[in-house]
Parts: structure tokens; C-alpha cells; sequence
């Protein structure tokens, strides 16, 4: 009778050489089903529908924000729209008495800018409580 | 001739006519002065010294404050002091007048109003003198809610302003 160590050594060796004739197998079938195309053949893949993606060069660029958009055919004129949305359109390009809101800005703006002058040079001046200094109430 | 030195001419005539040679003197921040008579100090830390009279129902206070060594020329530092006006709540610039100290600093004096936030609804006057001692700027503020006229309390201690050695 056989030992156990030789056994179990003669199973090792059988698990090990199935191991191998699977693997080998293995590659032998990915091999058979390279995808890689021939040499020299174009690269063109067979889609389902519509392309959706333009062709290289086909792209439009930034608009130019002071040119009026090209005419569209699916344009909605604004005599197609109800009063309500007609109202709505004219309300968006009044500017009646944005000059007065653009000036309000302005003088706002200015006004803070020399603050921060002013505070900026008592600042380096270490004067920073000139408003208060001196002041009995 | 010019108003410039017209001015410090009257400036350096209010100064002879006080006497004030054999006054003690007083150093802040290595500028030597004569502080105002009988007026009250207290001293507001690091280089800043103000003086109230007693009776104060004028609201009056002077106050000095020898400021950082600035950078730039003379010039340019006196042009931020008048920028620095503009911190001052509802400032309006009076008046502005470059003047020449007895001792030969030169300076500029302002004449400001404003509405202090510390005393809300009420107008004061300022006559704040800056003058350049070495690489330091002096600040004499005459602050007053009733100012009087002459200006004599300011002009005595601009008048005394000596850089120390």
C-alpha cells in the first residue's frame, strides 16, 4: 500500500498539470478571437441610426455676442406669442431708466472706492481713528 | 509773494508773539512741543496725546499724534493725509494751505468739517496740521464743536513743534 505522502504528492502533480492545460487552452482561444483589424484596412465601425457627434471640422465656434443669431426656421415670431408672452418679451428689452440705475451703480462704486482709498491711507499714516479722535460730544 | 509764505510768516509772527522759548517742553514720539496752558492732558497711548480746557463749552480738544515713519517722499505722504480726510463721516475739505512751522517744518493745514459718528446729528470743525518731522508725520488736530476763531491754541503748539535730536 501506497503511503499517504506519495498520494497526496501524485494528486499535487495532477492538479498542477490540469492547471496548465487550461490555461494554455485559454490563450489558444483568445488568439482565435483577436478583434484587432488587418493591416492597412480603415477604421470603420458599423453604428445603429444617426451619427450624433459632427465630423471633425463641422464645429460652429463661439457665437460673436454682437452679431445678430442667423435667421432659424424654428424661430417663434414675437407677433406668434400671446399678449401675455408678448408683454413679457417687451418688458425684457425696455431699457428705459437704465441709465439712471448704470449711474446709480457708478456713483455707488466711486463712493466706495474712495472710502477704501481713504481708509487705506489713514491706515499707513496710523491715523486709523481720525474720524473719532479728538471729538468731545 | 507768494500765499505760502505769507502764511508762514503770520504763522511764525503768532509764534514769536507767545514767547514760548522758556516754556517746558514736552517729547512725544521725539518731537519736542509746548502743550497747551491750563489745558488738561491725557494720554491716549503709544505716540498720541490730546488736551481739553477745563471749561469746555466749546467742545474743544487738541490732539497729537506723531504717526509711523513714512515711505515716499514728503510730498506724497502730506497728499495721503489729505486722502485720508475722506474717512471722516460728511468731511468737506475748507480749506487746505501749506505752511512752514517756526522751527522750518514744513506741512500742510486742512480745515474740515464732518459729522463725528460718536456725536450723530452734529457738525464740527477740524484744523488738522501735518508737518514732516525727518521721516515722521506730526498730526496737530484742533477738534472743536464750536470752534474759536483764532485758532490761538493750535497755532501756539504748531508754532512750538521741534524734531528731537
Amino acid at each position: 500500500m501506497r503511503s499517504p505522502v506519495l498520494k497526496r504528492a501524485l494528486l499535487s502533480a495532477a492538479f498542477v498539470v490540469v492547471l496548465v492545460l487550461i490555461i494554455v487552452g485559454s490563450r489558444r482561444s483568445a488568439d482565435a478571437d483577436d478583434p484587432s483589424p488587418p493591416a492597412g484596412d480603415p477604421l470603420v465601425e458599423p453604428i445603429t441610426g444617426e451619427v450624433v457627434m459632427p465630423e471633425p471640422g463641422a464645429e460652429t465656434g463661439p457665437l460673436n455676442p454682437f452679431q445678430a443669431p442667423a435667421h432659424d426656421s424654428r424661430d417663434v415670431p414675437v407677433e406668434a406669442l400671446s399678449p401675455d408672452e408678448q408683454a413679457y418679451v417687451a418688458a425684457g428689452v425696455d431699457v428705459d431708466g437704465w441709465s439712471d440705475i448704470h449711474a446709480g451703480f457708478a456713483s455707488a462704486t466711486a463712493q466706495a472706492a474712495a472710502e477704501a482709498a481713504a481708509q487705506a491711507a489713514a491706515h499707513e499714516l496710523g491715523i486709523d481713528g481720525l474720524g473719532d479722535v479728538g471729538v468731545v460730544p | 509773494m507768494s500765499p505760502r509764505f505769507l502764511f508762514a510768516v503770520a504763522l511764525s509772527m503768532i509764534g514769536c508773539g507767545a514767547s514760548q522759548d522758556d516754556a517746558p517742553r514736552i517729547t512725544i514720539g521725539g518731537v519736542e512741543l509746548v502743550a497747551p496752558t491750563d489745558w488738561q492732558a491725557s494720554d491716549l497711548g503709544g505716540t498720541v496725546r490730546q488736551w481739553t480746557p477745563p471749561d469746555n463749552g466749546r467742545k474743544e480738544s487738541l490732539t497729537v499724534i506723531v504717526g509711523p515713519t513714512f515711505l515716499g517722499t514728503s510730498e506724497h505722504a502730506l497728499d495721503r493725509v489729505r486722502v485720508a480726510q475722506g474717512v471722516l463721516h460728511d468731511e468737506h475739505m475748507v480749506a487746505s494751505t501749506p505752511l512752514v512751522t517756526r522751527a522750518g517744518l514744513v506741512g500742510t493745514w486742512f480745515d474740515v468739517t464732518f459729522a463725528p459718528d460718536s456725536a450723530p446729528g452734529r457738525l464740527y470743525h477740524r484744523s488738522h496740521v501735518v508737518v514732516v518731522a525727518g521721516d515722521h508725520l506730526v498730526h496737530v488736530l484742533y477738534t472743536a464743536l464750536d470752534p474759536e476763531p483764532s485758532r490761538a491754541v493750535l497755532r501756539g503748539v504748531v508754532n512750538s513743534l521741534q524734531q528731537g535730536g
